[in-house]
């Protein structure tokens, strides 16, 4: 299939005009002008973008009856040993019609309930199969130190209740599995949790950690300051308050959606401190998770509308959805930029999105695939 | 007095100025037009708006902002009164506390204007109001009350009173608690003014009461309804003559006929949360373009505090993204919602003698996703 004639936004701040794009076998075969194929799809005055990536989510493992919760294992507050992707139910995550929006990634992440939630997976938007979703399995494990967690233990009598009872098992189980020899025999858990741990150690899997609030941030960054780890703070609505510690820790930050139940640490959220986190070289990508809740496919680009409204480049916001992302969980070699070897997940738009309103999507590839085609759909 | 002077106008009701003038003096708009002259004037604060624009201030018909104090959460919500289904006499106003941050929220993000309805658990839970954003005590902020008599069909009165195997327990129990209250309430309307007429005494029921600006279509119900409840809301509306403005109203892409030819108006949203089970099982946005050509009135609300005020910009960005031509868009946040509270004589355009409320932004909101928020003027005042 060739896509003749965009404009490419590459992803890496290239712009390039009027330029082909031959997808074979699900991948980009090449990126030039002239290229021929017998399927053509004419994107002459449209603007062409690497897929875009929502960076933590957990649609799919609620049903849409709101009865299956099975996004976080809730029998204890302390599960590394659990994976997101046994939970996922394919055709809730099909539901959501994530590619309308652009959108060919996800991070399927564990809730915030627990302090230490279990492994997340990135998977494509689209697929009848989880394993034909997977892109990258066992791409992170998740934790969160927000109120979310009180909520679930503390109300029932369970350690933690507090914000420093949360800190204390964070720690006391890095501290644990950084030196699982002195714990004698291990159980099955703990030798799953101890593998878990060792790819967090080795800096294979970032720690992604849900916290709000300036406190949170700096509390999570201050207790793993002993371990040498990829951190990523997720939620992160004042991680501009906060910018001097995650700038310390070069801590990614992954934002939560700002608009779910009014809540008021989102009110107060320094957007610019944010994006000035981003150009001194800090990975910032954008999600739809909230506190308790993951929303719509439509509010990604509503915290792009906000972020603009800060001052965000155009191609500042595109690294946000895409390359940084892909940095984050370590699928670069696959995704986040349109360039030659990876995964054809491309979105083509009349106009450009991240500048107008009425910008909208027309078409969107997965893996080569047009898993989504607006119809009547004039342009330019 | 307040002068802005030499911006781009979207007056919304008399197309866009393209560099204009707007003299400001008690809270109120005095004139409109491309160059006012005030060296005669004296005390007169000037805003030179050069490369910004200037619309009214925006307006979400449908919140229950002031009646959830998220941060105390061992408090019950003062959203509707959730002891009996049916509260006709209900007044939001009375359960309404300014000092939550979200009316500050608002305002600071260009929402000047709401309507608070009560919450939808019951069938039946009473009157909603106009009011102002900013301002020190909601007595005072508010513009008309009531504005709305609020009913809601579906999931939550059967979620609330079912599981206590109350009526309604069903979809279809909902609508018959609705039809025997109106029903009623028409025979105390009618049994009322026969004893008035005959110079008889008559012994007032509030709860009936509620039901007569109703029934006289001096105030529409604002009904939660989604899907086919659209069928059932279009039938008791032409059996009882009564206004109707629908909210929430996904789905409204199979009964736009039903919407189109009774219904007074459609208040759509929120969109942004997950598909999910029933109601919001299919929420697109871009079936608000469709209503609006049908010649609906069609606003756009972010059911605050379901999701946060701040947002109401960018449930109209999504309207303009799904094929809603942005004037059209402007209007679903400014004088549709206006129209649907019933105070489209102060607030929802820039006309003189309504009153100041305005915003400038530097980009144009809704075509520009960098537009942002130089000024916020509320009832004449620079509060931003």
């Amino acid at each position: 299939m060739l896509i003749k004639g965009g404009t490419l936004h590459i992803g890496d701040g290239r712009i390039l005009p009027d330029t082909d794009i031959l997808v074979q076998n699900g991948k980009i075969a090449a990126i030039g002008t002239g290229l021929m194929d017998k399927e053509v799809i004419d994107a002459s005055g449209k603007e062409v973008f690497p897929g875009f990536i929502d960076a933590a989510d957990y649609a799919g493992c609620i049903d849409m009856a709101y009865h299956a919760h099975d996004y976080s294992e809730n029998s204890s507050p302390v599960v590394p040993y659990v994976n997101i992707k046994h939970s996922v139910d394919p055709d809730e995550v099909e539901r959501q019609e994530f590619y309308k929006s652009g959108i060919t990634s996800m991070v399927m992440v564990p809730g915030n309930k627990n302090v230490i939630g279990g492994m997340a997976a990135v998977l494509k938007t689209t697929g009848i199969n989880i394993n034909q979703m997977v892109v990258k399995e066992q791409a992170a494990l998740k934790g969160s130190v927000i109120n979310t967690v009180k909520e679930t233990f503390g109300s029932r009598g369970v350690k933690p209740s507090t914000r420093m009872g949360m800190m204390n098992l964070l720690k006391e189980t890095f501290a644990k599995y950084q030196k699982p020899e002195e714990c004698g025999k291990l159980s099955y858990i703990e030798a799953k949790n101890r593998d878990i741990f060792q790819k967090v150690f080795a800096k294979e899997v970032p720690f992604v950690v849900a916290a709000n609030t300036k406190a949170e941030i700096e509390s999570v960054i201050e207790g793993l300051k002993p371990y040498d780890v990829k951190l990523a703070i997720c939620n992160a609505y004042q991680a501009g308050q906060a910018k001097e510690a995650i700038l310390e820790a070069k801590a990614a930050v992954i934002l939560g959606e700002f608009s779910h139940m009014s809540s008021e640490v989102h009110y107060d959220t320094d957007f610019e401190a944010i994006l000035e986190l981003e150009r001194q070289g800090i990975p910032v990508a954008i999600s739809l998770l909230t506190d308790d809740n993951v929303l719509g496919r439509e509010c990604l680009f509503w915290t792009v509308s906000k972020l603009k409204k800060a001052g965000a480049a155009e191609e500042q916001i595109l690294r946000m959805l895409t390359v940084h992302p892909a940095e984050i969980f370590g699928i670069a070699d696959v995704a986040g930029t349109l360039e030659v070897g990876k995964d054809a997940d491309i979105v083509i738009c009349c106009g450009n999105p991240i500048e107008a309103c009425d910008a909208y999507v027309t078409e969107t590839l997965i893996r080569g695939q047009m898993v989504y085609r607006k119809e009547e759909a004039v342009c330019c | 007095m307040l002068l802005i002077k030499n911006a781009e106008i979207h007056t919304v009701t008399d197309g866009i100025l393209e560099r204009g003038d707007i003299l400001v003096s008690d809270g109120k708009i005095q004139e409109v037009k491309e160059q006012i002259d005030v060296s005669d004037l004296q005390d007169v604060e000037i805003i030179d708006a050069e490369g910004c624009c200037v619309l009214p201030g925006f307006i979400d018909c449908h919140t229950h902002i002031g009646l959830q104090n998220r941060a105390n959460p061992m408090l019950l919500g003062d959203i509707t009164e959730i002891t009996d289904p049916v509260t006709p006499d209900e007044q939001v106003i009375d359960g309404v506390d300014i000092s939550l941050k979200e009316f500050s929220n608002a305002w600071k993000n260009g929402v000047t204007s709401v309507g608070i309805l009560p919450g939808s658990a019951n069938v039946i839970n009473g009157l909603g109001f106009a009011a102002k954003t900013y301002g020190d005590n909601i007595y005072d902020m508010c513009m008309k009350n009531p504005v709305g008599f609020k009913v809601a069909f579906g999931e939550n009165p059967k979620g609330l009173y079912g599981p206590k195997f109350m009526r309604p327990t069903s979809r279809m129990g909902v609508i018959t608690v609705m039809e025997e209250y109106l029903y009623d309430a028409k025979a105390y309307m009618d049994a009322k003014e026969a004893a008035l007429e005959k110079g008889e005494e008559f012994k007032e029921n509030p709860e009936y009461e509620a039901a007569i600006p109703v029934l006289k279509r001096e105030i529409p119900i604002r009904l939660h309804c989604t899907h086919n409840d659209m069928a059932t809301a279009a039938d008791i509306t032409k059996e009882y003559g009564i206004r109707t403005v629908i909210e929430h109203a996904w789905g409204a892409d199979h009964y736009l006929n039903e919407l189109a030819d009774v219904m007074e108006g459609v208040v759509y949203g929120p969109i942004g949360g997950k598909r999910t089970f029933f109601e919001s099982r299919r929420t697109d946005v871009s079936t608000v373009a469709e209503l609006d050509r049908r010649g609906l009135t069609v606003a756009v609300t972010t059911d605050s505090p379901i999701l946060s005020l701040n947002s109401l910009i960018n449930m109209a960005e999504e309207a303009v993204r799904q094929g809603t031509p942005i004037d059209r868009a402007e209007r679903m946040i400014t004088i549709n919602p206006a129209k649907i509270l019933g105070v489209e004589d102060r607030v929802g355009s820039i006309e003189p003698g309504k009153d100041a409320d305005l915003v400038i932004w530097k980009h144009v909101p809704l075509r520009d996703m960098d537009a942002r928020i130089c000024h916020v003027i509320g009832g004449g005042k620079v509060l931003l």
